[in-house]
């Protein structure tokens, strides 16, 4: 492959501009390209190419022992930036040397070791095109996203196939189809991106339906610095029964959390401990009875035998038939233990009372990339030093005024802090944006928060006649500890149900019918629907129907084995009146011999001793027509078969 | 199971490459190899951009093959191969390329195509390189044995030449020059004629069958001249065997016909002339008769080939004008040839040995019958053994025996102890051991101590 001149000090530069390497890649570069101007050369052994070969094996190692001790599996990345650099010695050496290319030894240890036996010579390796690749390829470990990237790299490659052009083809025909090959390359790789995000989004959906139904207490993982469009399913997760109709929607939390990093909502000791306290069987008392109370019955899906499960602020007591045991942890996270599948508990509860335990310091913990960012929003918006309700209040207001809530978010992936991306420039996002923002907001402002999930129950299902939380119904928001008590904080724009139920698919209704027989099956297998008492009326007809059933089949397989076993008989020919004489023969002292056909038997039977074989043999031919042939004998040569045996046996039964 | 696991990858991987072999130029399999590394990579979006790398190498490459499908690449090519080749040697042949249509044709190139089959899994399986076993990982995968085996049934590795510019209905030749891997036949089953698209990527391609054998004789070693013995021995049945001119030809006289007596040997005028059949009578011959002596009665492999390679090079020893050579080795068949004296050839000899394969489980004894029974008529062997071991050792104390004097050359592996002498301790001189791998510097002791001996010219 021809290198065109300048190509190699290109990339060099390239990967150096990309990976902010530049102090490395500007001699890297003169070193490649002056060799061109230089009469240096070395007489170089094949030793000395093998110890520059194990210096870079060396450097590679240490290299990548250090990358993954510090960043773990993300080293590889951190590898690939140093690429060019560890290549670097071996392609200079190459350049440099007489031979002007790198022996294959040098590569593969066990090739030093090969006997010449005169087999197959080892060939060498020029380096310089690999090396190219090397440099693009490592540039691309800067993860720039901007433009920048995707244009050297179309200018390299470009630069890179000029030389390799065949000389037939006019330059302008080159030169179009190299722009038509970059515009199916920039459209493929953003082709790319949005393929990752579309199957991002299937697997995500898919571990929300089936791996990540219930979630954990301990952890919950945000979409936020997502791009695309978040999709949710319409199956429904919740049941709801309510003693009276829901004004406004209602919050069911599963879990709250005190620590983010990263994209992830985390608890740190909070352990869950088991409830101990029984009001009653099967009935466990989380909190003081307050004076006033309401009641819901939920039903809700466990995927194993332990599941967290969406309860209302300020449950005091919980109470389920199937429920073995509860556990709660610090941060007001209940999970049940049961059979898995549907499990149905009823909670009490009270509006103004919380069973939550008080504020620890995580609650007020701000992750340091963000700390400043938000003091200076606190000082902005004049937070600092007011009452608690009014910071809440305020706020509010703030993400009320000026956000904008969208299940989309756009532009090529923010790399860092994409919080504060969407608390100062995009001001738009889902409800995890906005809960996370709140939480950290109001812990910079000095108030205890948390960021809870669960589901926001406002759809009325007449279906089923009573209340239904759907995947697209699941929600966050911010549990803000004010004057004493937990207080809900949902900053999301309301609006974001009526956009969510937008998303609804058209085959919803089918599914719902789908999903409460789904549902109603499970509970007349748990022996608690109304199914069960209509079953034994359903099941006289159904017992009458197999009875009949198989009574029928009887009948019909009694008959069949009568039948077919006389036309069995009579298809193979096996009722034969030759076959009695045969066997009379045969005990009177003329054996048939193995294998050996009837004809052969007649002919060998004793002239004397029957004076009728070529009546025998006539009747054979008969016999042998009834036995084989397919259209079977007429009736009249049936009854001759019949007689002429008959006539035989008495005209041969006085010899014996 | 993992050996045929990899075997079933390994000949997958070598369908692919017959596939796609010619298809890419260098330059494609660099864009490939860009397209594979920047997926690999890339293959998380958000990570790094090679992804981006992958897509424009993928949009390069698929822009070829569909620039490949337009425009008809028409060429002809005959091959004009040499008579033979020989093992380890550059085989050069010419190929010859026609321009039939009415447009110039340029940037084409050649690739030949042999035709070795692939290896099976009990080839793979036993197959090995002593010579170069590779390191643990190697000797484990096995993907270097699997590509020299590939490479040995395949007879030579051939690259793509570029032709020079073609003009209408012009024919161009080009020299093609490869090493010749292994002796035997070459089977040229086609010829690719390819054509780049305007990135230089992927190949246009088209295929001319052509299918021709050439003959890969062993290779062979400097030998000094060796002369065993020059005792002329009795050979029945007379001259006719050996040649049908020449001083064994004597002419008696004439004697009545005797039952038995071929036909060749009537004398037809006399017979007018008496009315009853007369023969011609020659006189009884002697002639200075020499066995070479192949053991093939060894695994394929190296040490096997180096066998083969020394009984070529005594075949084209200086043995003398009258002397007669008798070449024998067992191989699917018993193979047993003489030249000299007209009788045959050299190159027949040759020819033979170029096919020789191990005798794959028939009992030595065989081939000490074969040998012992011409015994009588032998004036000296040369034994060409891989292996001392006592049913070799009672081979040559038994022709010994006869009163033939024989050279024993034994072909160990390099880590073996040397061999005692055995039986030929009383004419150690007459007994060398050599090292596989080193087999020249150990005929130098032959030209020594025939020198000492002064048998040699």
């Amino acid at each position: 492959m021809t290198m065109p001149p300048l190509l190699l000090a290109a990339g060099a530069l390239f990967w150096g501009w990309q990976n902010d390497l530049l102090a490395l890649a500007v001699p890297m570069a003169v070193v490649l390209e002056l060799w061109r101007g230089s009469r240096w050369r070395w007489e170089m052994e094949a030793a000395d190419f093998n110890r520059v070969a194990d210096f870079s094996s060396v450097a590679f190692a240490v290299l990548a022992i250090y990358q993954f001790n510090d960043k773990g599996l993300h080293a590889i990345f951190a590898i690939l930036r140093w690429l060019p650099a560890i290549l670097f010695p071996l392609v200079a050496l190459q350049l440099y040397s007489r031979r002007g290319a790198v022996p294959l030894s040098a590569l593969f240890v066990s090739l030093r070791r090969a006997r010449s036996s005169g087999w197959q010579p080892l060939k060498d390796a020029d380096l310089r095109a690999p090396f190219f690749l090397a440099t693009l390829i490592a540039a691309s470990a800067a993860n720039d996203r901007s433009l920048w990237f995707f244009a050297g790299a179309c200018l390299l490659i470009g630069w890179a196939l000029w030389p390799q052009r065949p000389r037939r083809h006019p330059p302008l025909l080159w030169g179009a189809l190299l722009a038509g090959a970059l515009a199916l390359g920039f459209a493929a790789q953003y082709g790319l991106q949005r393929a990752q995000l579309a199957l991002e989004a299937v697997v995500l959906q898919w571990m929300q339906d089936h791996a990540f139904r219930n979630p954990s207490p301990d952890r919950a993982m945000t979409a936020i610095g997502m791009v695309g469009r978040l999709k949710f399913s319409d199956r429904v997760r919740l049941r709801v029964r309510t003693a009276a109709p829901l004004t406004m929607p209602l919050l069911l939390r599963e879990a709250s959390y005190s620590t983010y990093r990263n994209a992830v909502w985390t608890n740190r000791d909070a352990p869950m401990i088991a409830v101990e306290t029984l009001a009653g069987p099967r009935t466990w008392t989380l909190g003081p009875t307050p004076p006033r109370s309401a009641r819901l019955d939920l039903s809700a899906y466990l995927t194993d035998q332990i599941g967290v499960v969406p309860l209302p602020h300020g449950i005091y007591r919980l109470s389920g038939p199937a429920v073995l045991q509860v556990q709660a942890n610090r941060r007001g996270t209940v999970m049940l233990e049961s059979k898995p599948g549907y499990i149905d508990y009823a909670v009490d509860y009270s509006a103004r009372g919380f069973a939550d335990p008080p504020p620890t310091p995580e609650d007020l913990d701000v992750p340091e990339v963000y700390g400043s960012d938000l003091d200076r929003l606190v000082d902005r918006l004049g937070l600092r030093g007011q009452p608690p309700q009014r910071i809440v209040s305020g706020v509010q207001a703030f993400f009320r005024d000026r956000f904008t809530y969208s299940l989309v978010q756009r532009g090529r992936f923010p790399w860092t802090r994409p919080l504060m991306d969407f608390l100062l420039n995009r001001r738009s996002g889902h409800c995890e944006y906005f809960a996370s923002a709140t939480a950290l907001l109001l812990r910079a402002a000095g108030i205890p928060s948390r960021y809870a999930i669960g589901y926001s129950v406002s759809e009325y299902s007449r279906l089923e006649g009573r209340y239904i939380a759907r995947a697209r119904d699941a929600h966050a928001w911010v549990l803000a500890y004010v004057e004493g008590g937990w207080q809900v904080v949902d900053t999301t724009p309301a609006v974001w149900r009526s956009l969510e139920d937008e998303t609804a698919s058209a085959t919803e209704g089918l599914f719902d019918v789908t999903s409460w027989l789904g549902y109603q099956l499970s509970r007349w297998r748990e022996g608690d629907s109304a199914v069960q008492s209509y079953l034994p009326w359903a099941l006289i007809p159904l017992s009458l129907l197999l009875m009949w059933r198989l009574a029928r089949r009887r009948r019909v397989h009694a008959a069949a084995r009568s039948t077919t076993t006389a036309a069995q008989r009579a298809g193979l020919g096996l009722d034969s009146d030759f076959y009695p004489i045969v066997r009379d023969l045969i005990r009177r002292g003329h054996p048939l011999r193995e294998g050996e056909t009837l004809a052969a038997w007649v002919s060998r039977l004793p002239e004397g001793l029957t004076g009728k074989t070529d009546v025998l043999r006539r009747l054979l031919a008969l016999h042998y027509r009834h036995r084989f042939d397919p259209q079977r004998l007429a009736t009249h040569d049936r009854d001759a078969l019949r007689q002429g045996m008959r006539a035989f046996w008495m005209s041969v039964r006085p010899g014996y | 199971m993992l050996k045929r696991l990899l075997y079933l990858n390994y000949r997958y991987l070598a369908r692919l490459d017959q596939r796609l072999r010619g298809r890419l130029t260098p330059a494609g399999l660099l864009a490939a190899a860009g397209f594979v590394g920047g997926a690999v990579f890339g293959i998380d979006t958000r990570q790094t951009t090679a992804f981006e790398i992958a897509a424009l190498f993928f949009a390069l490459l698929g822009i070829g093959v569909v620039c490949t499908q337009f425009g008809r690449l028409n060429a002809n090519v005959r091959r004009r191969l040499p008579q033979y080749a020989t093992a380890g040697q550059t085989l050069q042949y010419t190929l010859c390329v026609e321009n039939p249509g009415g447009k110039p044709e340029r940037d084409l190139a050649v690739l030949e195509q042999l035709d070795g089959g692939l290896p099976t899994f009990e080839e793979f399986t036993a197959f090995e390189d002593r010579d170069d076993p590779g390191n643990w990982v190697d000797r484990r995968l096995g993907y270097r044995r699997w590509v020299k085996l590939l490479a040995f049934k395949r007879g030579a590795n051939l690259d793509a030449i570029a032709l020079p510019p073609l003009p209408p209905a012009g024919e161009t030749e080009v020299a093609v020059q490869c090493l010749a891997l292994r002796r035997g036949y070459l089977h040229f089953r086609s010829t690719l004629v390819l054509r780049p698209d305007p990135f230089g990527l992927v190949n246009a391609m088209t295929r001319r069958t052509n299918p021709q054998a050439l003959l890969v004789l062993p290779r062979r070693y400097a030998l000094p001249r060796v002369r065993l013995g020059s005792r002329r021995r009795y050979q029945p049945g007379g001259v006719h065997l050996a040649s049908s001119v020449g001083d064994s030809r004597e002419f008696l006289g004439l004697r009545d016909y005797r039952p038995g007596d071929p036909v060749r040997h009537i004398h037809w005028r006399s017979w007018a002339r008496t009315g009853k059949p007369i023969v011609k009578e020659f006189q009884d011959e002697f002639f200075d008769r020499q066995a070479i002596l192949l053991d093939t009665f060894a695994p394929a492999g190296q040490i096997f080939e180096e066998g083969v390679s020394l009984a070529a090079s005594f075949v084209l020893n200086d043995w003398g004008q009258d002397t007669l050579i008798d070449l024998l080795f067992i191989g699917a068949r018993t193979v047993q040839c003489t030249a000299g004296r007209g009788l045959g050839t050299a190159a027949r000899m040759l020819e033979l040995l170029a096919c020789a394969q191990p005798c794959g489980g028939r009992p030595f004894s065989e081939l000490s019958r074969v040998l012992l029974r011409g015994g009588a008529q032998l004036s000296a062997a040369v034994c060409i053994l891989l292996a001392w071991d006592a049913q070799r050792q009672a081979l040559v104390r038994r022709l010994r025996a006869a009163g033939v004097p024989a050279l024993v050359l034994v072909v160990t592996r390099p880590e073996d102890a040397e061999p005692s002498p055995g039986c030929m301790a009383d004419d150690p001189e007459r007994f060398l051991a050599l090292r596989s791998g080193n087999i020249e510097a150990g005929l130098r002791r032959l030209s020594v101590r025939a020198a000492a001996r002064g048998t040699h010219a």
